[in-house]
């Protein structure tokens, strides 16, 4: 037979329920603050952290939220990088890696006056601790794109997309690959490169594969295009085709059938075009 | 001392009875009354002129019968308090939950990418709201009449998709067609021109049919706004070649940064032969308006038109309902005649036929990322962009629906946009505000009675380069301003997997706000680049 509920007991049972469940409530509060800061509501954020364990993943939390916060003072982001800087320095961990890319950005965009060379040298020093990590592979793609533009060497446009191509071996994570990929080949139409090596980058970046809807459907577009400027008509014909399969209703398609045409005219013609 | 009692009583008895009301009252307003558990969907926009609010209460009215459970609620907001009502609202946490917005409100380039969500992946998914119709399995996006063309262009996320549009809007003529009888008289060989020179011919029997009767009467009413529509279309329609010559990137199209970036690096100016000829044209239509329409509004050229002084009027579609009914004469709707290999003036450029009006959608409409009920409201956004709702909204509005396969009134059949000629973007005659205003305030020098091509040139172009340089730094500001709160965004998709249980969705969001963040900083680059290498 079971034993009497007495006041004691009941106490004792509630205090044992609210201690198992500490730890479960502590986690969610964290995720939740997360998801309101993924929502841009950085005041809830803020109140759902307070519940949460005092931990490295939430003083990173913490430190975004600082980032993040409106209006944005360039005091508020450097309390954020010192903040940024003792995590950094504490252990080599997931939150590490983060907060040296977070570091990075403050200085690539969030301060009122960007500090490129600044950010190239956090982005720098992830790649060195991190090499195979997520977010030091994003930083080397930000890296490309300050040496491309934005560094003051070196100063010529074939130098830069050398330098730049340099970075393309150690991304590895096909997404990035990609991305640095056509960042590349648009820069080297920015500075009047060859089409040909333009092409080359993106169809590199095409094998990758993985965007989707407007992008994919620009991308296609432009090798299509390119591809006809350079005399591929057998290419930009299969890169015109794979547009139009997705883009139906796009009003560049009217110009992308007419392009078709032309180039069946050409080939017919005998024009046969490489690839 | 028992009065007193009493009296104390009586007062607690009222402030309960105030507390219990007033406790009523926001219960009721909340929930949309006590009777009322229906789930709310608020719908926002500034569209309260005549037309849209019906065509909405129709496709209210039915998706409610469809969905008993749910309740669509429109909120109008007048134009002239849209931004600020709409910042207030988002920032308090009391935004609608679908909310029209427009990549032109000024000041208000944050907004989507702080309280919108992008809706790229359903939208390439089927509607299943047009299950059964012509349009069952195809993607969503291909649905509407322009791929959401604008809504990829505008974009805040490079690549993303945030919105869904409800109408098309067209520029067109609107006719006269008592004035036209008469005008062209019992000519059995009359046919409406085609051609930019057989419009010509009109024009001239139009000044003659004037000078024969006395009566004032010309070919266009005339006003500011309707003359830089009209006027725009001719420019871009007349430039074809040079948009294709400077599309270096291969878009098909023109971003307003590239025709920006290109002016600037010396590619294109008003001194090139095609720009002259395509001003030419412009100088010559605007001579068919009355003197001194720059100064004019809208309204004027509505006036001038209504009081049969002009033959033509060209306006929006928006107006074809309220200038059809209230005309004491029939009114047409025509299409612009384009100039063509043999034109005069600009045939000599002529690269192709042009799209005919922009054939482009409009009234987008965002979903509110921190919106309580977004199921619903998604739910709401498939159907009101169905067939079934694009011709609900179109018969009750007058304005053409956005969605492909619906049927046009016949009175509207010309209005429809037609993807029947090439679309290259243009951006001659703005490419902002800065732009804008310096080609505005000139342009009594090329169409005034003393004007020329070449003193609208020579006043222009000394201007126009810091014009184009203050407007390229506005667009990469804008992308910089719709840039920094993205950080947060996809630190917190990637957080997410790694303290709460990992889904799929929270990579996806991430890897393509990366992605998209990546090309807008290329793009913020490039304009910074240029305006670093043609700094004076």
């Amino acid at each position: 037979m079971a034993a009497p509920l007495t006041p004691c007991r009941l106490i004792g049972f509630v205090l044992l329920a609210c201690l198992t469940a500490l730890p479960a409530v502590a986690e969610p509060k964290l995720a939740e603050a997360w998801r309101k800061v993924a929502g841009h509501l950085y005041t809830e954020a803020g109140l759902a952290l307070r519940g949460a364990d005092e931990s490295r993943e939430r003083e990173l939390a913490a430190t975004v939220m600082l980032a993040a916060q409106q209006p944005t003072t360039d005091e508020r982001l450097r309390e954020a990088e010192r903040r940024l800087e003792v995590l950094a320095a504490e252990t080599d961990d997931a939150v590490t890696e983060v907060a040296l890319y977070l570091a990075g950005r403050l200085h690539q965009v969030h301060f009122l006056r960007a500090d490129h060379p600044r950010a190239a040298e956090y982005y720098e020093t992830l790649a060195i601790r991190f090499p195979q990590g997520h977010w030091a592979q994003l930083g080397l793609v930000k890296l490309a794109l300050l040496q491309l533009y934005m560094l003051p060497e070196p100063g010529g446009p074939v130098e830069r997309l050398a330098k730049t191509g340099a970075l393309l071996p150690r991304v590895t994570r096909p997404q990035l690959r990609r991305d640095l990929l056509i960042v590349l080949g648009r820069t080297r139409i920015f500075y009047d490169q060859p089409l040909d090596a333009v092409l080359t980058d993106l169809l590199a970046a095409d094998e990758i594969g993985g965007l989707t809807g407007p992008a994919q459907g620009e991308f296609l577009l432009q090798i299509a295009e390119l591809s006809f400027w350079a005399g591929h008509l057998r290419q930009s014909r299969d890169y015109f085709t794979r547009y139009l399969e997705l883009n139906t209703a796009d009003p560049r398609a009217y110009t992308a059938n007419e392009r078709l045409k032309q180039i069946e005219a050409r080939l017919m013609a005998g024009e046969e075009g490489s690839s | 001392m028992k009065a007193g009692w009493t009296r104390g009583r009586i007062v607690l008895l009222l402030a309960l009875a105030g507390y219990a009301c007033l406790a009523w009252w926001m219960f009721a307003r909340k929930t949309g009354g006590l009777a009322d558990s229906r789930t709310t969907v608020r719908i926002a926009h500034w569209q309260i002129e005549l037309g849209p609010p019906d065509g909405l209460e129709a496709v209210i009215k039915r998706y409610e019968e469809l969905n008993p459970h749910i309740r669509v609620e429109q909120v109008k907001v007048p134009g002239r308090i849209y931004a600020q009502w709409l910042r207030t609202n988002l920032v308090g946490g009391t935004g609608a939950d679908i909310i029209e917005y427009g990549y032109f409100l000024a000041g208000m380039q944050d907004v989507p990418i702080r309280f919108f969500e992008p809706i790229t992946d359903l939208l390439n998914e089927p509607n299943p709201y047009n299950r059964g119709t012509p349009l069952e399995g195809v993607l969503w996006r291909n649905t509407f009449l322009d791929g959401l063309f604008n809504e990829q262009i505008y974009s805040p996320e490079v690549g993303q998709i945030y919105s869904v549009t409800l109408c098309q809007v067209t520029i067109r003529f609107f006719c006269n067609e008592d004035l036209l009888r008469e005008i062209v008289g019992d000519d059995p060989d009359f046919r409406f021109p085609e051609t930019f020179d057989e419009l010509r011919g009109l024009f001239a029997r139009t000044r003659e049919f004037a000078a024969r009767t006395g009566r004032p009467v010309r070919s266009l009413a005339g006003a500011k706004l309707n003359a830089e529509w009209l006027l725009d279309f001719m420019l871009t329609s007349s430039l074809l070649a040079v948009s294709v010559e400077m599309d270096r990137e291969g878009q098909l199209t023109r971003y307003q940064r590239n025709v920006q970036m290109d002016y600037l690096r010396g590619r294109w100016n008003y001194q090139r032969p095609e720009l002259k000829a395509a001003l030419e044209l412009v100088r010559e239509i605007a001579q068919e308006m009355r003197p001194g329409f720059i100064q004019l509004e809208r309204d004027d050229a509505v006036r001038e038109f209504m009081n049969g002084h002009a033959l033509f009027v060209a306006t929006g579609t928006w107006d074809a309902t309220s200038l059809i009914r209230l005309a004491d004469f029939p009114v047409s709707i025509r299409r612009f005649p384009q100039p063509d290999a043999n034109d005069p003036v600009v045939g000599d450029f002529h690269y192709g036929r042009a799209a005919d009006g922009s054939g482009l959608t409009a009234m987008a409409m965002y979903l509110n990322k921190n919106g309580r009920n977004k199921e619903a409201a998604i739910d709401f956004m498939r159907f009101m962009t169905s067939l079934e709702a694009g011709q609900l909204f179109m018969d009750h509005s007058g304005w053409i629906s956005s969605v492909r396969e619906t049927v046009l009134p016949e009175y509207l059949e010309p209005a429809l946009g037609l993807v029947n000629g090439y679309m290259l973007g243009g951006g001659y005659m703005r490419t902002g505000a800065n732009t804008a205003h310096v080609f505005i305030q000139n342009m009594y020098r090329l169409v005034g009675p003393q004007g020329s091509v070449a003193g609208f040139i020579a006043a222009l172009e000394p201007d126009m380069t810091a014009a184009q340089r203050a407007d390229l730094r506005t667009d990469v500001r804008n992308l910089t301003n719709a840039l920094r709160p993205q950080d947060a965004e996809v630190m917190a998709a990637r957080a997410l997997n790694r303290v709460a249980t990992p889904t799929s969705a929270n990579d996806h969001r991430a890897e393509s706000l990366e992605t998209s963040q990546t090309f807008s900083e290329l793009n913020i680059y490039q304009g910074l680049t240029v305006l670093v290498e043609t700094a004076q």
